[in-house]
């Protein structure tokens, strides 16, 4: 193969590809252009909107499948044809005024017009857009119309305006006071109460204001801004502010505001909606309330006072009344204490007249035991005196039968007889000595006792009592012991004390008497053994009335009346004693001061 | 004759039993002693005694207790009590219960004694 061959073959190639090239290309504009043409032709149909054209008379020139539709005819049918033709006559006016009023404006003309589709009868709101068409050099081709069915959008904007009217119904409505600003706080909008309470009339006019345009003090309106600007950069509510504002009529009105940020879609903040109350009313309420609480406190505190006072009138009341009680009480105590006090007074005499009735009884039962000790004497002297009575009655009936020769009555005799007489005699005045100094009835107490010589007496005169009973043992001192008393009195205590002693023995026993001078008294002890007296009677034995023997048979006065005696003389008087055994008296007395 | 009946005198006073003897010695044979049981020793010694005649306030024991144990021993024997003292319940007893036929109060009646003893011997017989 040659070279040149070579290149001829890949020229012809070349030309082929470049011709197949060209072909595709040129079919492929074919093509292209079909399918352009048919694209073109599909939009046409294919378009919701109406679309035709006419010649500057008006005559239809094109139309897509849509305007057909509202014809209700086919586009080869409606194309030369005019606008009379198909609608009726006022329609079709209006139609070429528009088309005209294009025309004049050398641009488009839009208008809204209700039509009913012929193709089915519906109606539909178009809205018309009429453009002039003009060639290069200026010339009018016709006018294109566009048809666009805005029932949805004017039904759409019927509700848009319906819901807007009723927004703005409730804005207007509401007692709350709505606005809203940009971020220059400036007015956007607001409601009915507050374009009143701005004074701008209509809510529009509240455009574009900012509040140092509206009636609030300036400082009321820094305040407002203040707030708006917070809340901007915040980016969060503020709710219940409570403001004082300057109101359009000049009145001040209290608020309660809530400043909310408005947001875009994007989340920035574009203004601030504004809502409040009138509480100047609720204000004045409140402070009203809280002056009336004040009030009310005040009045509670005065009423718990008065509470308190009538608390404590009421308890003044009660002590009032427990006084008077209290005083009626102490007046009718008074009259009982008077008349007690007259009662006692009566008592008193009574008492008197008892104390002397029992001091009669007292020197009565002296008496009466100073009887009782004489009984016990007389007995004793009684029998006594027997005795010397006997001799001398002895004595003298035998000198007597001496003397008349009679009795066997010898000379020898005689002595004895006249021995017998005398100790009769001598016997006999002893004890009527005796006895007188023991009956010794007066209260001196200045006397000369002899101790040892009333010791004596008091022996002759138990004699006959003691005699083969008792042996006496007489143990006495060798100085004379005198005490200044009374001799009497003296005799009856130590016959009382001897008579006791006596009886303490039953058949054989034995007293002994003994004196002693000890630091200027005379202790006079007597001391028996006889039965004793027990430990539990001892501290007993010279209370009055007390006593061991059977009823009737002592007064049990004596030892009682003894111990008295010896206390009038400033003495003692002490018993000792074991049962069974012996008791002892010591008697106690001082002796006279020589 | 009344010289011939024996009497016992009990009586511890020594004037008293001289006294006694002097008034009734000539009528009676008397003996004197001066106390209850000198009484009973005389009794038993000296035969014949008819009648006792004692005191009361003696020592040791009085006349109604010496009675008592003489007319136990001596129931034959004639007892009397003479004495200054009152009647007691003791000396009513023993009358009444014949331990001794009367009581004399002192002072003494010789008459009364005399003419007593005289009747209580006669009734014996």
């Amino acid at each position: 193969m040659d070279l040149d061959l070579m290149f001829v073959i890949i020229a012809l190639l070349l030309v082929c590809i470049t011709l197949y090239i060209t072909i595709v290309k040129l079919k492929r504009k074919h093509l292209q252009l079909q399918d352009a043409q048919k694209l073109q032709s599909q939009i046409y149909n294919e378009i919701p909107d109406l679309l035709w054209f006419k010649d500057p008379d008006g005559v239809y020139l094109f139309c897509n499948q849509r305007f057909e539709e509202f014809f209700g005819a086919k586009e080869e049918e409606i194309v030369n044809k005019t606008d009379y033709d198909f609608v009726d006559k006022e329609l079709a006016d209006m139609f070429r005024e528009n088309d005209l009023l294009a025309v004049k404006l050398k641009g488009s003309s839009v208008n809204e017009e209700e039509v009913a589709f012929a193709s089915d009868g519906h109606k539909e709101i178009l809205e018309t857009i009429k453009t002039p068409i003009y060639d290069g050099k200026g010339k009018l081709l016709g006018v294109l119309g566009i048809g666009r069915d805005i029932t949805l959008r004017k039904n759409s904007e019927q509700d848009s305006r319906r819901s807007q009217d009723m927004l703005k119904m409730v804005m207007d409505s509401i007692p709350q006071f709505i606005f809203w600003k940009d971020l220059d706080s400036v007015y956007l909008g607001c409601n009915r109460n507050f374009a009143n309470a701005a004074g701008v009339g209509e809510s529009e006019n509240i455009v574009g204001k900012t509040d140092y345009d509206l009636p609030w003090k300036k400082e009321e309106a820094d305040f407002f801004v203040q707030k708006d600007r917070e809340v901007i950069a915040s980016k969060t509510p503020l709710y219940h502010i409570i403001e004082e504002q300057q109101q359009a009529d000049g009145k001040a009105a209290w608020l309660d505001t809530n400043k909310i940020p408005m947001f875009d879609e994007s989340g920035k903040v574009v203004g601030t909606l504004g809502t409040f109350e009138d509480i100047t009313e609720r204000k004045k309420s409140e402070l009203e309330l809280k002056k009336a609480n004040e009030e009310l406190v005040i009045a509670l505190e005065k009423a718990r006072k008065s509470k308190e006072l009538k608390k404590a009138n009421e308890k003044l009341e009660e002590l009032n009344t427990k006084l008077k009680t209290s005083h009626k009480e102490t007046k009718k105590l008074n009259r009982e204490l008077i008349f007690t006090n007259d009662e006692l007074g009566d008592k008193n005499k009574k008492l008197e007249e008892l104390i002397q009735d029992l001091k009669e009884t007292q020197s009565q039962l002296l008496h009466a035991e100073k009887m009782a000790s004489l009984g016990i004497l007389t007995a004793g002297v009684a029998h006594e005196i027997n005795n010397p009575l006997n001799y001398i009655n002895g004595g003298y009936l035998g000198l007597k039968k001496f003397h008349e020769g009679k009795g066997g009555i010898l000379e020898e005799h005689i002595p004895v007889l006249l021995d017998s007489i005398k100790q009769g005699v001598e016997r006999a005045t002893v004890i009527v000595k005796g006895l007188n100094q023991f009956s010794r009835d007066n209260e001196d107490y200045d006397e000369v006792c002899d101790i040892h010589s009333i010791l004596d007496n008091s022996l002759v005169m138990l004699h006959n009592r003691l005699k083969h009973k008792v042996s006496i043992v007489k143990n006495y001192c060798d100085k004379s012991v005198e005490v200044k008393g009374n001799v009497g009195k003296l005799h009856q205590v130590v016959v009382n004390i001897l008579t006791n002693s006596e009886q303490a023995i039953e058949e054989d026993g034995e007293v002994v008497i003994e004196t002693n001078v000890v630091n200027n008294n005379v202790v006079v002890e007597i001391t028996d053994n006889g039965h004793g007296i027990s430990h539990r009677n001892l501290k007993h034995v010279t209370d009055p009335f007390f006593t061991t023997k059977a009823p009737g048979e002592g007064t049990g006065l004596g030892l009682s009346i003894t111990h008295s005696i010896i206390a009038d003389h400033k003495g003692k008087l002490e018993y000792k004693s074991e049962i069974n055994k012996w008791t002892k008296a010591i008697i106690t007395l001082p002796l006279t001061k020589n | 004759m009344t010289q011939d009946i024996k009497l016992l005198y009990v009586d511890d006073e020594e004037l008293n039993r001289q006294m006694f003897k002097i008034h009734f010695g000539n009528d009676f044979e008397v003996y004197t002693v001066e106390d209850g049981e000198k009484g009973l020793e005389a009794l038993e010694t000296i035969d014949g005694i008819i009648v006792v005649i004692s005191d009361m306030k003696m020592p040791k024991m009085n006349g109604v207790e010496f009675v008592k144990i003489a007319k136990e021993r001596f129931p034959q024997k004639k007892f009397y009590i003479l004495t200054g003292f009152e009647i007691t319940a003791e000396i009513r007893e023993a009358l009444e219960s014949g331990l001794i036929v009367k009581f004399f109060n002192k002072p003494f009646n010789i008459n009364e004694i005399t003419e007593s003893i005289q009747e209580v011997l006669a009734n014996d017989l």
